[in-house]
């Protein structure tokens, strides 16, 4: 026999699915609906299956190259600023110098400096270096970031320094003791890093906006927002389409990463 | 994101105008190349906000341009909207990295005219191969140009402010026409309204639906000195008057405020029966509509003067691209404005106007199925254009909104709204200039 207070604990349950789920069906459900009915107020809970919404929303814009560009950028900042982080954590915990001290704390200040008060010398000096509307221009700024190295010093800082001791006897070089000890015993933080550092350039709207001019090299966050934005109306029913399309390879990835994602915010205390 | 990338913008044009006041920028005023012809190969890059079905329309139309001229070739770089254009636009300027040629609000020019960055087209128009500027609306062009005599800006994409009605709704309530005056909007409004619906939807995605009643109350918030104007938002003058004549049909119950365009859903669902917007807000609204009720279109009522407000997109040209390119870039903007110009762009667009008066007479069919676009050509030479001073954009999109949308809300009274707006206004006029 099932006990009450389980079927409480599964009521309430669906009822917290149902919440959370409603907006996304809402949204398909209006990316499959005719424009009049979208409008239709109390609105439809089922709607009219117009896929046609679909292919208009796909012709309008060349979605595939978005998210193709935001999964590059993504994955290829992620790498660079975990490779720089991991190096300048490294050197920070176990290659202690008198300086040391101060470059960590120049690191944590580089944390407070707003984004938007250093767009124009960033844009100086990308265009300076000729990688304007390239990918490059979108990744090298991102490659090392702040946050990342706070995150690993305070992980490295954690393990046993007898270790280090340990590897130096066994005539470990620095390398082979980042790579083979430190890094298996980071693979928490490192999960997190890189998963910070990937939400940061997925989100990524106003830097890319300015400084690449078209579709082939532009992110999705970008591509999208030409999607939305008209200065006179919206056009839903295209637009929940616009927003499936690209919400869909989102949910799968994150299905396939739904463990690491929860955990690594939980650990770092960001959110997306 | 508009808030802070507008913050953005104030924050890049400070640096941009700081390098003028320690001599580094260029403040003479460029003009285009001498030279005629485009004699070689040219490539111009245009940016705009033509987002969506836009982009599709303006397509056709450089499409059409580039086969009319064979050695040009326009790379059309499409922004989401004003809030990302500036920032990216000013970006580029301190960079010294433009577009060649670029749409734009006027008030953004005053910092691009005062550190050389644009071009003024003159000496072209005034050339051999230039154009008449006498077939253009006098209110538009009057825009684009600034006190030292020059064209800086030519007029792109209009709109003007215009009333929708649910003509349904307005037979039941017994109202055998639209209303022509204030007093017959207020009337028509409450008998509309009633059992939870509010006949008025009011838009505030941007000032100009406001403004049409400010400037009918006989309104001008710029002195000709460019400084804010203190009769305008006296506790007697033309902003308080429009204020309270929102405010008090918010609270009878006829009006209701919405977010973004959240008026065209209520209209087009039926609970509400008058709308205000421009000619571009067709398109939606008759998808959304789909024959559920006929859309009736009329100009909007008027007080001191029956007027209405201009809202669109200029284009300018940068000093920094070469002789061959702003001449190109002259004759990209000469085809976008000429009469095929604008009749292809009106009847693509679905929304925008044409800049100029000899446009209507060869849409005849295509106005005669359009009735938006008609109702706004009728009122587009009487209508009036936002100011071009500097510091505008921040007061309308910032100070303005912000304060209607507080008196809507109860938080603030009209006077008291005006009042605070004007100190903002002239703090913002002496820290961002005038002209």
């Amino acid at each position: 026999m099932v006990r009450p207070g389980k079927i409480m604990v599964y009521a309430f349950l669906i009822i917290v699915l149902v919440v959370t789920l409603f907006p996304i069906w809402w949204i398909f459900s209006t990316s499959v609906e005719t424009a009049s009915r979208a409008y239709a107020f109390p609105g439809a809970l089922w709607p009219n299956w117009t896929w046609s919404n679909y292919r208009t929303a796909w012709e309008l814009a060349p979605w595939m190259r978005f998210l193709l560009n935001s999964v590059g950028i993504g994955l290829v900042t992620t790498a660079l600023a975990l490779l720089t982080s991991l190096l300048a954590a490294y050197g920070l915990v176990y290659l202690p110098t008198r300086f040391s001290a101060i470059i960590f704390t120049v690191i944590l200040a580089t944390m407070m400096v707003p984004f938007y008060s250093i767009i124009v010398p960033d844009y100086l000096i990308v265009r300076d270096l000729g990688w304007l509307n390239t990918y490059t221009a979108q990744v090298v700024p991102f490659a090392a970031n702040g946050f990342a190295v706070f995150m690993l010093v305070q992980f490295m800082r954690g393990l046993p320094i007898e270790l280090r001791d340990a590897a130096r006897i066994d005539g470990i070089t620095d390398w082979g003791f980042l790579w083979r000890i430190v890094m298996p015993n980071l693979k928490p933080a490192m999960a997190t890093v890189s998963i910070y550092v990937f939400l940061l350039s997925w989100n990524a709207f106003l830097w890319p906006l300015i400084v690449t001019n078209g579709p082939t090299v532009q992110p999705i966050q970008v591509g999208l927002a030409n999607f939305l934005s008209t200065a006179n109306g919206t056009d839903w029913t295209v637009l929940s389409a616009a927003a499936a399309i690209t919400t869909i390879p989102v949910l799968i990835l994150y299905a396939f990463a739904q463990r690491q994602v929860v955990e690594s915010v939980s650990r770092s205390g960001i959110k997306g | 994101m508009s808030t802070t990338t507008r913050m953005v913008s104030a924050g890049i044009m400070a640096v941009m105008l700081s390098g003028v006041a320690a001599g580094c920028g260029n403040t003479s005023t460029p003009t285009p190349s001498a030279s005629p012809k485009v004699t070689g190969p040219v490539t111009i890059t245009f940016w705009n906000e033509m987002t969506g079905p836009y982009e599709a329309a303006l397509d056709k139309v450089i499409h059409q341009f580039e086969l009319q001229h064979k050695n040009i070739t326009v790379d059309d770089v499409v922004v989401p909207n004003d809030a990302t254009l500036e920032p990216k636009l000013l970006s580029a300027v301190v960079g010294q990295d433009p577009p060649t040629i670029s749409q734009m609000n006027p008030p953004w020019a005053t910092g691009f005219i005062e550190t050389g960055s644009l071009v003024n087209m003159n000496p072209f128009i005034n050339s051999s191969s230039g154009f008449s500027l006498a077939p253009y609306y006098p209110n538009l062009l009057k825009a684009g140009r600034w006190p030292d005599g020059g064209q800086y800006l030519m007029p792109f994409n209009m709109g003007a402010a215009i009333m929708y009605y649910n003509k349904n709704a307005f037979q039941q309530a017994g109202i055998t026409s639209p209303p022509t005056t204030w007093n017959e909007f207020s009337k028509d409004a409450a008998k509309l309204s009633g059992n939870g619906r509010q006949a008025f939807a009011i838009t505030l995605v941007h000032t100009y639906p406001w403004l049409a009643f400010f400037y009918q109350a006989g309104g001008n918030f710029v002195l000709k000195n460019g400084q804010p104007n203190p009769a305008a938002f006296s506790a007697t003058g033309p902003a308080v008057k429009a204020l309270t004549l929102w405010s008090n049909m918010v609270n009878n119950g006829s009006a209701v405020l919405t977010q973004g365009y959240g008026s065209q859903t209520d209209f087009a669902n039926g609970t509400s029966s008058i709308l205000i917007g421009t000619s571009a807000f067709d398109p939606y609204l008759v998808q959304a509509v789909a024959n559920k009720f006929p859309i009736g279109i009329a100009p909007l009522p008027g007080d001191v003067t029956q007027t209405t407000s201009a809202f669109g997109g200029y284009l300018g040209i940068f000093s920094k691209a070469t002789a061959s390119q702003q001449t190109a870039a002259m004759e990209f903007v000469k085809y976008l404005t000429s009469k095929a110009g604008q009749l292809s762009w009106m009847e693509n667009s679905q929304g925008y106007l044409p800049v100029r008066d000899d446009v209507a007479s060869s849409a005849a069919s295509f106005l005669a199925t359009h009735p938006a676009q008609k109702v706004s050509l009728s009122v587009l030479p009487n209508a009036i254009m936002s100011p071009k001073v500097a510091w505008w954009d921040e007061f309308s999109h910032q100070v303005l909104l912000n304060d209607i949308e507080a008196v809507l809300l109860k938080k603030e009274t009209p006077a008291a709204a005006m009042s605070s707006a004007y100190q903002q206004a002239k703090s913002l006029a002496q820290k961002d200039g005038t002209y």
